[in-house]
């Protein structure tokens, strides 16, 4: 479920009761109350409050219905681009103010009429053509809805491209509907998506077969040199631009890894050796190349980046293989997948399952990251204790106050993470900011680096004092730096802050989910004491050591 | 031209798995042909039973190449009409293409 108990508006000057329907036989979305707004009310509409806080605006419009200016443009009337552009701001900020007392909004962007060829080949004249005005519309709109961080605006070019017969006529008629059935049907799935990735559900990790999913034929069979891969050879270049495709999925913080089964050898001989090859070993978080069962292969390599079956999407052209996956680890997404290689492009790019809500720096050199912790952990068998390794990797902790600047990242990482989280709330950027104002809270963010690289920022910790008792709310750190006593300088910079704040003891509540059992047992092992089932406290006159070996800079204590 | 009534029964269940999926489970309609569109017993709104119509006359128009008008709103209303169940309406629509 991943919108529950939530009230969805449907906002449009259209019939959109198809789309209201499509969403609502969405099973991720059972619970939820999907509403139409009255036809054809768009700006009456968008002046309603929400009923609740937690609302979710669905706003998709006809320019030429919502637009005055565009309407007359549209009849090849002479119109000053600037008068359309001042109704586009005019409706900006009535879905900003409709935007505020709502967790989320989605705006589907305009598009020219189906089949409105305009004024032809003067369509793109400034000043003059249709497709100009609409597309300074767009950006106009994507300009003004940025100031609102809860503001989406989706791509509706995307639900009829490659439609045969996008529009209905006769239903436009009939019944003001203007699109057909799998218009909304895309438009329905691309919201879902979106709220899936505001929730923090985007798939993070894609595992790929190797023979006949990379590359043309059995490697193990041909060699390398042997394999279909780019060349003049349509197939080959079907696959090289897969991996070209799936190399930008990285880009934006996707995971790759391969399970295969072959002689790991003999695959890496392709993978670093075939001068067409695109993906090379650097940018795989992991690999399981072997003869045993891969769905036990991907649980371990699963284990091994620290995700949960949850964060994986698997990709393998034998569909026995993808059946195997579906039945023993449900919780892997496996899409279907085409027979044909000049179609494995398009499959890859029409899965949704990656979208996320935010993007960053970090985000895009995750690959870098994961590549520097499997060194950590190659190193980490090479010595003898945790302590010792810890001298090893000489680690610097950055403890950073929360601030404008990175407070997109520390929500997202809020929001995502499942694992190591303590009580898992789920706050937007203004409801975290918010509730750090008040005098007794406190939110730190905490950034890791060591001789091995940058893990960015991976921690955060959120406390409050009441009278003499302090509470820890937020104590959440990313898995990928889990298991290096971050956790022992995250409760150490609580504790020292506290006791500065006059608490006289810290006390940490474990709320249990499905999915954050690790949390209860990095408790366990912090060395504090458990007063009753689930709830831990430490005195703060008591002792606590920040972990050996870790630099930690910390702004002072106030 | 005369349509072959098991090709035309095809057609038009195909255009009612499309319908059900803007349905609720309690509104799906079944696909045998005493399945009731309108009138006493029908579950379909006003919306739902023209989208079905709409989508019958595309696919009537693409799978046989006839030109054929299925939407009529002085019938909608009718209980007793074409529209009464898929059946009917079958019959209807072999009637006008004959």
């Amino acid at each position: 479920m991943i919108a529950p108990n939530r009230h969805f508006t449907v906002i449009s000057d259209f019939n959109a009761t198809p789309l209201a329907r499509l969403l609502g036989n969405i099973p991720e979305l059972a619970s939820a109350t999907i509403d139409v707004a009255p036809f054809n009310q768009v700006y009456q509409s968008l002046s309603s409050p929400a009923t609740h806080e937690q609302d979710v605006g669905v706003i998709w419009t006809l320019p030429e219905r919502t637009l005055p200016t565009f309407a007359r443009a549209l009849d090849m009337e002479e119109v000053e681009f600037d008068d359309c552009l001042a109704e586009v701001d005019e409706f900006a900020e009535h879905v900003v103010s409709f935007a505020a007392d709502r967790s989320q909004c989605f705006v589907a962007c305009w598009a020219k009429p189906i089949g409105h060829r305009g004024y032809g080949l003067l369509d793109w004249r400034p000043g003059v053509g249709i497709a100009n005005l609409i597309a300074r519309m767009n950006l106009r709109l994507a300009e003004r809805l940025a100031t609102a961080k809860n503001v989406y605006l989706l791509d509706s070019t995307q639900w009829y491209l490659g439609v045969d017969r996008p529009t209905a006529p006769k239903m436009w008629y009939a019944a003001k509907v203007p699109f057909a059935a799998i218009v909304f049907e895309r438009a329905a799935a691309d919201i879902v998506a979106a709220i899936q990735a505001r929730s923090g559900q985007s798939r993070r990790l894609l595992v790929v077969d190797l023979d006949d999913t990379l590359w043309g034929g059995v490697v193990g069979e041909t060699g390398w040199q042997g394999i279909r891969l780019g060349g003049i050879d349509h197939v080959g270049e079907a696959y090289r631009d897969f991996q070209k495709a799936l190399l930008s999925l990285s880009n934006r913080g996707v995971q790759l890894a391969i399970s295969s089964k072959n002689d790991e050898l003999v695959a890496f001989e392709a993978i670093n050796n075939h001068p067409e090859m695109i993906l090379r070993r650097q940018h795989f978080a992991g690999w399981r190349i072997n003869w045993s069962d891969k769905a036990q292969n991907i649980v371990d390599l699963v284990e091994e980046l620290n995700l949960g079956l949850g964060s994986v999407v698997f990709i393998d052209d034998n569909l026995v293989e993808r059946e195997r996956i579906r039945s023993a680890l449900p919780q892997i997404l496996v899409p279907e997948w085409p027979a044909d290689p000049t179609e494995y492009v398009s499959a890859l790019r029409s899965l949704r399952c990656f979208d996320t809500s935010t993007i960053s720096s970090e985000d895009r050199n995750r690959t870098a990251m994961y590549v520097a912790e499997r060194e950590r952990r190659e190193k980490r068998r090479t010595v003898a204790s945790v302590d010792d390794w810890l001298l090893e990797l000489a680690m610097r902790i950055e403890v950073r106050p929360l601030s404008q600047a990175i407070l997109p990242r520390v929500v997202q990482l809020l929001n995502k993470t499942n694992q190591l989280n303590l009580s898992t709330r789920r706050l937007s950027e203004a409801e975290l900011l918010d509730w750090s104002t008040s005098p007794n809270r406190r939110v730190f963010a905490l950034s890791v680096s060591d001789r091995f690289g940058d893990t960015g920022l991976v921690g955060i910790v959120s406390f409050q004092v009441d009278g003499v008792v302090g509470q820890i709310v937020d104590f959440v750190l990313s898995c990928r730096a889990m298991g290096r006593r971050v956790e022992d300088a995250m409760l150490y910079l609580a504790i020292s802050h506290l006791r500065k704040m006059g608490a006289a003891s810290v006390r940490l509540r474990y709320l249990q989910t499905p999915r954050n059992n690790p949390t209860l047992q990095v408790l366990r092992n912090l060395n504090l004491t458990e007063v009753e089932p689930h709830v831990f406290e430490h005195g703060c006159a008591d002792e606590f050591n920040p972990p050996p070996g870790v630099s930690i800079e910390m702004p002072e204590l106030k | 031209m005369t349509l072959d009534p098991n090709a035309l029964m095809f057609v038009i269940r195909q255009c009612v798995q499309e319908l059900n999926k803007q349905l609720t489970a309690a509104e799906r309609l079944g696909d045998s042909p005493e399945t009731i569109l309108a009138g006493e017993g029908g579950k379909l709104d006003s919306l739902s039973l023209i989208t079905l119509l709409v989508a019958i006359e595309e696919a009537v128009g693409k799978n046989f190449a006839i030109k054929l008008s299925v939407l009529d709103e002085e019938m909608l209303g009718a209980d007793d009409g074409p529209y009464r169940t898929l059946g009917s309406l079958a019959r209807w629509i072999a009637e006008r293409a004959a």
